[in-house]
């Protein structure tokens, strides 16, 4: 930063070629490190001219000098009044806002400033500084980043985005713009950063330049379903057949399995284009893909549901009654059959409940989902053993350990079931591995 | 050579902890001050916990209401309360009701008054269903609902079982609405329910393995039994039949119905239903005049966000934001999302304007109560949303939002945009609670518009409308003759100063609210409405010509006006 302050102070010069105006005069005595005098000088050339956006300016330059930040800000905002263009007083501004507090105000005219002039570097760094400071308190606020690195140094494409992201989250469109304006000044075809873009002037209310956005976006990163399904969503609104279009494109390009959740992007398509075949008059095709939608949410709520069961389950198996988590799991695998999880939970509790046959049913189905899982085995063959099913039960607890070599609950049962064998060097060697991976008593049941 | 003066950047570099306030925006003429504390409202609802909730029963809140319930010509305040689970429950006492002495305070009359029903308190909503010229309550519960009678003089009678509203169980009833539904002149009752909270069924929020950005919450309620709404229809005689089925209101799929707000979105006569869903498509049911309703919110527009996302509908207000003739909808939704704006185009579809009617500047908060009224009395209905998250945890994340948090305000400027004037508007509508209901009305008869809101543990706030330059107004309170005398569900046209407003009478909206029955117009500079023509649910219409603003002008149906002049402060 002490580099930087002596970069701008070096930066602050005034030309005396005619001092006899009063610009030239305030100009002087700023350089000069004289500002209290400056100040009454240029005054005195603001109210001769009050449309000389140099005075101005300078003036603002002479009040920031005092500390008068909000006088000065007033003052730099009047220059631009004047002359829109003034590259200068743009800048200013946006150190003057940065002074005051005024983040995400600064990053927009620092943004301003790099449109005005691109090659203005030190507006390129004050935009990065800005940015950081006011997504730090953005995230400050939201507690999603802590502990920002307020150095002043050029932003990336991709970190300027993210910081684009969250100020849009937090309602700065400005700054998010002047992000976003950074990113893609350098990197032109850098799709994220326009469909942010895009964002950003769908939330300020602006959708032509939202859509022209959106597209460009789109055709960067065709594949991508999120910037699809919002282009042709916002385009519905206005031209339907072509929303309709995109969206079905949209379509095409989400995943096409299971449901996950509410956040489907199969699912939203099927919802937005009903909604725009539903505006266009054709209730056939708006009803078939609410069917669709709806069937898919169904599947979702079914997995959520059962996920409550499952959750459920296992709580009851943690507080010692099998029973009720039984009948949980049960309702949980009914409604999802293919979860793993709830299958291998179910055999475990039917296992406290010595119904070791089912038990091993469920066992069975949750390999079948998920073959290679060495807890999974490892209960199956705990279960076979209880059964006297022993060599069954070797064969899965190998094969548990060729998959996690190091798992102790099945080293230590591996160990029992040699044991129960008769097989003592294969049982003390078992036992010797288990108990270097952890504690393992044969002698305790399984 | 250029003159070239640049400041150096060393005073930017000062403290980043805090971001100021945003540009100077011109003034906004409304300023709300919290005068609960003065108007003796210094009791805390009770709901849930504090620091953490275990099950989702204890994260909906509960609702207000502002309504006269003792026919003194001003507004008295219900306030919904609830419970609590930990340390134990049975913490919440009763709902309160608090009677507006017409002095700028309200004195607590709960006592006496037969309110007298504890527990999980969600939604109130009024209407005089008996048709006796006192407004009663229903209120909705985890448990069972109440429908209270007023028998005037502050007096309620809990006739619930006898009005055959008293269903078996434990039922999860949300927002509700007293509308008339089959235009019989007899106030029916609509209301959603939100899932099925059993104990045994639910895992609390240490075994249900839920998280919200790496917090452990309560579960729910996606995963919980989804339900549907119910319809009762009322027999005259004191007594309601439940016709969800035969009306096809169950036919609608099952959701986690939250808010509900009847009124005629068609413009038809006959009223239309809105729920707002929890994490699914929200419903619209189209009135099909012949005592059934067909859902159809997804073909209508109002289902989804524009992009086809199912959001998290809270509360729900109606208004003609763009003064086209037809009530649009707004909907509060959670957290790191925008509300919806839909815009009626006619023929029962609506376009999702909330980004185009800048609406798409606040996207952190998590809505609630929220409605669509005139506080500036420009003409335009402006809105106004209250917030507060649904965890209590989330404080536990350094979040400068957190669990309580801000209201906003947008100025509605021409009927086609929104500006955010929540920061113009005073300190009261930018201190954060963890609000839920909110309930809009005018509170002091001055003619402009305050608010109630309901947030949990802690005392309600009372939001004065204090605004000094404001237009003139007028307020309209109807009673119905051949209709339902609350005269709910009857549509008023205001014709002033070249412009054309409609109104509604409604019951229940917002989340879990009631709003002032009396219907408030926004003037502006008209000193005089041209015609007001009242449009009854019976079928009568009634046109009064040339009536004063800024008067409170109390209209019969098919017969008598007479105004109560106040000391109105219109100009």
């Amino acid at each position: 930063m002490s580099c930087m302050v002596l970069r701008f102070g070096l930066a602050v010069f005034a030309v005396a070629a005619q001092a006899d105006t009063l610009l030239d005069r305030g100009l002087a005595l700023l350089a000069d490190g004289r500002p209290g005098a400056a100040q009454t000088t240029l005054r005195k050339a603001v109210e001769r001219d009050p449309e000389s956006a140099p005075a101005r300016n300078a003036l603002g330059v002479a009040l920031s000098r005092a500390g008068r930040w909000p006088e000065a800000i007033g003052e730099f905002q009047n220059a631009l009044r004047i002359a829109p263009t003034h590259a200068e007083a743009q800048f200013n501004l946006g150190i003057a806002l940065a002074a005051q507090r005024r983040h995400a105000e600064a990053a927009v005219a620092f943004g301003a400033v790099l449109e005005l002039s691109p090659e203005f570097s030190d507006a390129r760094t004050g935009l990065a500084a800005a940015l950081r400071a006011a997504t730090a308190s953005a995230s400050k606020k939201d507690g999603f980043l802590h502990g920002q690195d307020l150095a002043v140094t050029g932003l990336l494409p991709e970190e300027l985005a993210d910081h684009a992201a969250q100020l849009l989250r937090n309602g700065e469109l400005g700054a998010a713009h002047a992000a976003l304006a950074e990113a893609l000044r350098q990197r032109p075809d850098f799709a994220l950063a326009r469909f942010l873009l895009g964002r950003r002037f769908e939330l300020g209310g602006a959708t032509e330049a939202a859509l022209r956005e959106y597209l460009e976006g789109s055709r960067l990163d065709p594949e991508n379903v999120d910037f699809v399904l919002r282009y042709g969503s916002v385009l519905a609104q206005i031209e339907p057949e072509e929303g309709i279009a995109v969206l079905t494109q949209g379509l095409e390009n989400a995943p096409s399995g299971p449901a996950t959740g509410r956040d489907d992007p199969r699912t939203q398509a099927h919802f937005a284009l009903g909604s725009a075949w539903a505006r266009l008059g054709d209730r056939g095709r708006a009803e078939s893909h609410f069917r669709e939608a709806r069937a898919r949410r169904a599947q979702a709520h079914a997995r959520e549901q059962a996920l409550v069961h499952l959750n459920q389950g296992i709580a009851r198996l943690n507080s010692g009654d099998p029973r009720e988590a039984a009948l949980a799991l049960q309702r949980s695998v009914t409604l999802a059959p293919d979860v793993p999880e709830a299958l291998h939970m179910l055999g475990v509790a039917r296992s406290a409940l010595h119904d070791w046959s089912a038990a091993s049913e469920s066992f069975q189905a949750a390999l079948a989902a998920r073959p290679a899982d060495a807890y999974i085995l490892t209960s199956y063959a705990s279960a076979l053993y209880r059964q006297g099913r022993t060599e069954q039960a070797v064969n899965l607890l190998e094969k548990a350990l060729r998959i996690d070599p190091g798992r102790s609950d099945s080293l230590c049962l591996l160990a029992k079931v040699h044991r129960s064998l008769g097989r003592t060097h294969a049982s003390n060697r078992e036992v010797e591995r288990a108990r270097r991976a952890g504690a393992c008593n044969v002698a305790e049941e399984p | 050579m250029p003159i070239r003066t640049l400041l150096p950047f060393a005073a930017s570099a000062a403290s980043l902890v805090v971001a100021a306030a945003g540009p100077g925006a011109p003034e906004w003429g409304v300023r709300f001050a919290d005068v609960a504390r003065d108007a003796g409202l210094t009791v805390a609802t009770v709901y849930g916990g504090r620091t953490e909730n275990r099950y989702i029963l204890e994260s909906t809140g509960c609702g207000a209401a502002l309504c006269d319930l003792d026919n003194d010509g001003f507004l008295d305040l219900f306030l919904v309360n609830g419970d609590t689970l930990h340390p134990s429950p049975g913490r919440g006492g009763p709902s309160r009701l608090m009677i507006n002495r017409g002095d700028g305070t309200f004195r607590d009359v709960t006592q006496r008054s037969g309110l007298d029903r504890v527990g999980w308190g969600q939604a109130v909503c009024a209407g005089d269903f008996d048709n006796d010229g006192f407004v009663d309550l229903f209120v909705t519960y985890w448990g069972t609902n109440v429908l209270y009678r007023n028998r005037g003089g502050g007096r309620f009678a809990d006739i619930t079982d006898s009005a055959g509203l008293a269903l078996p169980g434990m039922q999860w009833s949300s927002g509700c609405s007293f509308v008339d539904f089959d235009r019989d002149g007899l106030l029916d009752l609509f209301y959603a329910h939100y899932t099925v909270m059993d104990f045994d069924q639910i895992p609390d929020s240490e075994s249900g393995g839920c998280s919200y950005k790496g917090l452990t919450v309560a579960c729910g309620p996606n995963g919980l039994p989804k339900t549907g709404s119910k319809l009762f229809r009322n027999r005259g005689d004191g007594r309601f039949t439940d016709v969800t089925e035969r009306s096809g209101v169950s036919g609608a799929e099952p959701s986690y119905g939250l808010g509900v707000l009847a009124t005629d979105f068609d413009g038809d006569s006959w009223p239309d239903v809105y729920v707002a869903n929890d994490g699914e498509p929200s419903h619209l049911f189209w009135n099909n005049r012949d005592g059934t309703f067909t859902e159809d919110g997804l073909a209508s527009g109002v289902a989804t966000s524009m992009d086809g996302r199912t959001q998290a509908g809270m509360g729900v207000a109606a208004g003609d934001y763009d003064g086209d003739g037809r009530l649009d909808i707004f909907k509060t939704n959670f957290a790191e999302d925008l509300p919806n704006l839909y815009r009626n185009r006619g023929g029962r579809l609506f376009d999702e304007v909330t980004t185009a009617a800048g609406l798409g500047v606040n996207f952190r908060y998590l809505g609630w109560g929220c409605g669509m009224f005139d506080f500036d009395h420009d003409g335009h209905p402006d809105i106004f949303y209250v917030n507060g998250h649904v965890y209590p945890e989330i404080d536990r994340l350094p979040s400068s939002l957190g669990y309580r948090q801000a209201k906003v305000l947008y100025q509605n400027l021409n009927g086609n945009r929104f500006r955010d004037v929540s920061r113009l508007a005073g300190e009261a509508v930018q201190r954060p609670a963890a609000a839920r209901g909110a309930a809009f009305g005018d509170i002091d008869n001055d003619g402009d518009i305050d608010i109630v809101v309901n947030p949990v543990n802690a005392v309600p706030e009372l939001l004065r409308n204090d605004a000094q330059e404001l237009g003139n107004w007028l307020q309209v309170k109807l009673v119905g003759k051949r209709s339902n005398r609350s005269a709910i569900g009857a549509r008023v046209l205001c014709s002033a100063g070249g412009r054309r407003q409609v109104r509604e009478v409604r019951s229940g909206g917002s989340y879990y609210s009631q709003n002032d029955l009396r219907l408030h117009f926004g003037l502006g500079g008209a000193g005089a409405v041209d015609v007001l023509e009242i449009r009854w649910p019976s079928g009568q219409v009634d046109r009064i010509q040339g009536l004063q603003a800024n008067q409170i002008l109390a209209v019969e149906e098919g017969g008598q006006t007479g105004a109560r002049t106040v000391s109105g402060r219109g100009r």
